[in-house]
């Protein structure tokens, strides 16, 4: 309700002006943000290991918080993107959550760890645990790439936001 | 719908955008939402992070700060973390307090944590982690933790870099050895963090026994012997014991699980036990025990479940297979407590056929 109203109110700028492909990049970050979040909700203990070998300079007690609440606010988006309601906060929250990857993967590439990202169970798409593709993928290297390319589909999908403000 | 559009044209300058401020205030309210829908969730699941505990987990070098050391070169990022020298002696301290103090020489890793099977049982049984067995190869071989990998603290460097291609480093590894006095669990966890890059290790310091007492597979009342979980063997039944061999040989109750009649019945009144008889269901229906239940050996895992569902797993349950020194009523004791969660079993090392002959006696147990 309160979207269609932002509709209304700035035809030229939101949802009714969202091309195909904007509306196509949007379903897609969803999707990638629900797998994310159901691979880390099967099994917390899991996530808050992976989490623990980042080895970031973080109290342990974040860390858990981060493991218990991180695959909620990724399925929120997620369900909020692919429904279209309140697209602005998930995106603003989906920002957030990649400048936070970016900085961890970034950092355990540069140190050169040798651990998975922790970002998807790829048994889901049906490779194997340990093939060389699953290593590359889950490599700090791979996910920062990766989470470049989501800072900028998200900063994209995020323009009429920034073409308001700079009004 | 809305009468708003007039306020568009002319936003105040320095305020937030009406749709950016909207946006804010929506995404802190998701982020709320998630933070309970996520404590709830990790209350009810068992997979679940624990809050407390893990004073150990600490990281060896605490105060490691952000900054790569160097601008690391980005072409090799999957290079492993482990130290060259894999064969130095680790010199690992006396416990974990030792491994706390943090010396700061010697690459990051994360120091192993103590754990406990009844925290491990649920990932075990899940498959979320490896269990280790720091035990010499006999010792495995003569009985460990279902799914458990064999990898003994003093193996040659080959078998630790066999064990480091399997498992990926970031595999959740929990280690034990024989029991609370055994050093070798937290030895091969420090090791396994230290010298092979594994970032999640734990040891379960009970070891072997600690899973034997809580799966009810050692607690034998009035039993305090070491544990042989060998299998009543035929062989320990020579066919010719029939008449004279009364008195209980001593291989059938070496085993912690195997009791006698006397004791059997016992249990049944006072403990309220029930007398399970393993034996087919043709030859239950030619004669059983009064008041045993009968639940074949060889029933399907519905049956078993039913079972479990009929009694409770509370109940302590007592088996019975045709004669002395027969598997039938070893396996189904084991398999309720195993497989089905039943707190306590027994199998009786003589048979119904010991029980009738001792019925025709007078001096035989009611």
């Amino acid at each position: 309700m309160a979207d269609l109203t932002g509709q209304t109110d700035r035809p030229s700028l939101s949802g009714s002006e969202e091309g195909r492909g904007a509306r196509a990049l949007r379903w897609a970050l969803a999707a990638l943000l629900i797998w994310a979040a159901l691979s880390k909700l099967a099994n917390p203990s899991a996530t808050l290991g992976h989490l623990y070998a980042y080895q970031l300079p973080v109290p342990a007690g974040l860390l858990k918080l981060a493991a218990v609440t991180l695959p909620w606010i990724e399925l929120l988006c997620g369900l909020m993107l692919l429904s279209g309601w309140g697209t602005d906060g998930a995106l603003l929250l989906v920002a957030g959550l990649v400048t936070v990857f970016l900085l961890a993967t970034g950092l355990a590439w540069a140190r050169g760890l040798s651990i998975s990202c922790g970002c998807f169970d790829l048994r889901l798409v049906g490779l194997p645990p340990g093939s060389a593709a699953t290593r590359f993928l889950e490599s700090p290297a791979a996910a920062f790439l990766r989470n470049l390319l989501l800072a900028a589909v998200t900063v994209w999908l995020l323009r009429p936001l920034w073409r308001e403000r700079q009004e | 719908m809305n009468k708003k559009p007039a306020k568009n044209p002319a936003p105040p300058a320095d305020a937030p955008p009406r749709r950016l401020r909207r946006a804010g205030r929506r995404a802190a309210g998701v982020a709320g939402l998630a933070v309970v829908l996520g404590l709830a969730f990790n209350a009810a699941s068992p997979l679940g992070v624990r809050w407390r505990e893990t004073p150990e987990t600490t990281q060896a070098p605490p105060a490691s700060p952000p900054a790569p050391p160097a601008p690391a070169a980005p072409g090799a990022p999957v290079v492993p973390a482990p130290p060259a020298g894999s064969n130095a002696p680790a010199s690992p301290p006396a416990g974990p307090e030792g491994a706390k103090g943090g010396k700061p020489a010697g690459p990051a890793f994360i120091t192993p944590t103590l754990t406990h099977w009844r925290e491990v049982k649920p990932l075990a049984r899940a498959g979320k982690l490896v269990l280790v067995d720091a035990r010499k190869p006999a010792a495995y071989r003569a009985g460990h933790i279902p799914g458990a990998v064999s990898l003994p603290e003093n193996s040659p460097p080959g078998v630790f870099a066999d064990f480091r291609r399997r498992y990926p480093p970031n595999t959740h590894l929990v280690v034990y050895c024989s029991s609370q006095s055994c050093p070798l669990s937290f030895k091969l966890a420090y090791r396994l963090a230290k010298e092979f890059g594994y970032t999640h290790v734990q040891f379960m310091s009970g070891g072997y026994l600690e899973y034997q007492r809580e799966e009810g597979l050692a607690r034998a009342p009035g039993i305090a012997r070491p544990v042989n979980r060998a299998a009543p063997s035929a062989k320990a039944a020579p066919a010719a014991t029939g008449a004279t061999a009364r008195a209980t040989p001593p291989r059938d109750d070496a085993n912690p699980m195997a009791i006698s009649w006397a004791r059997a019945l016992r249990w049944r009144t006072e403990l309220g036990a029930v007398l399970v008889d393993a034996r087919s269901a043709s030859a239950y229906a030619a004669g059983h025990v009064p008041g045993a239940v009968s639940l074949p050996w060889e029933s399907a895992p519905a049956q078993y479940a039913a079972f479990a569902k009929r009694f409770g797993t509370e109940r302590p349950v007592v088996v019975y297979g045709d004669r002395r020194g027969e598997v039938a009523c070893f396996s189904v004791a084991r398999k309720l407590l195993r497989d089905y969660g039943f707190q306590t079993a027994r199998f009786i090392y003589e048979g119904y056929q010991e029980w009738r002959t001792s019925q025709d006696k007078p001096t035989g147990h009611p």
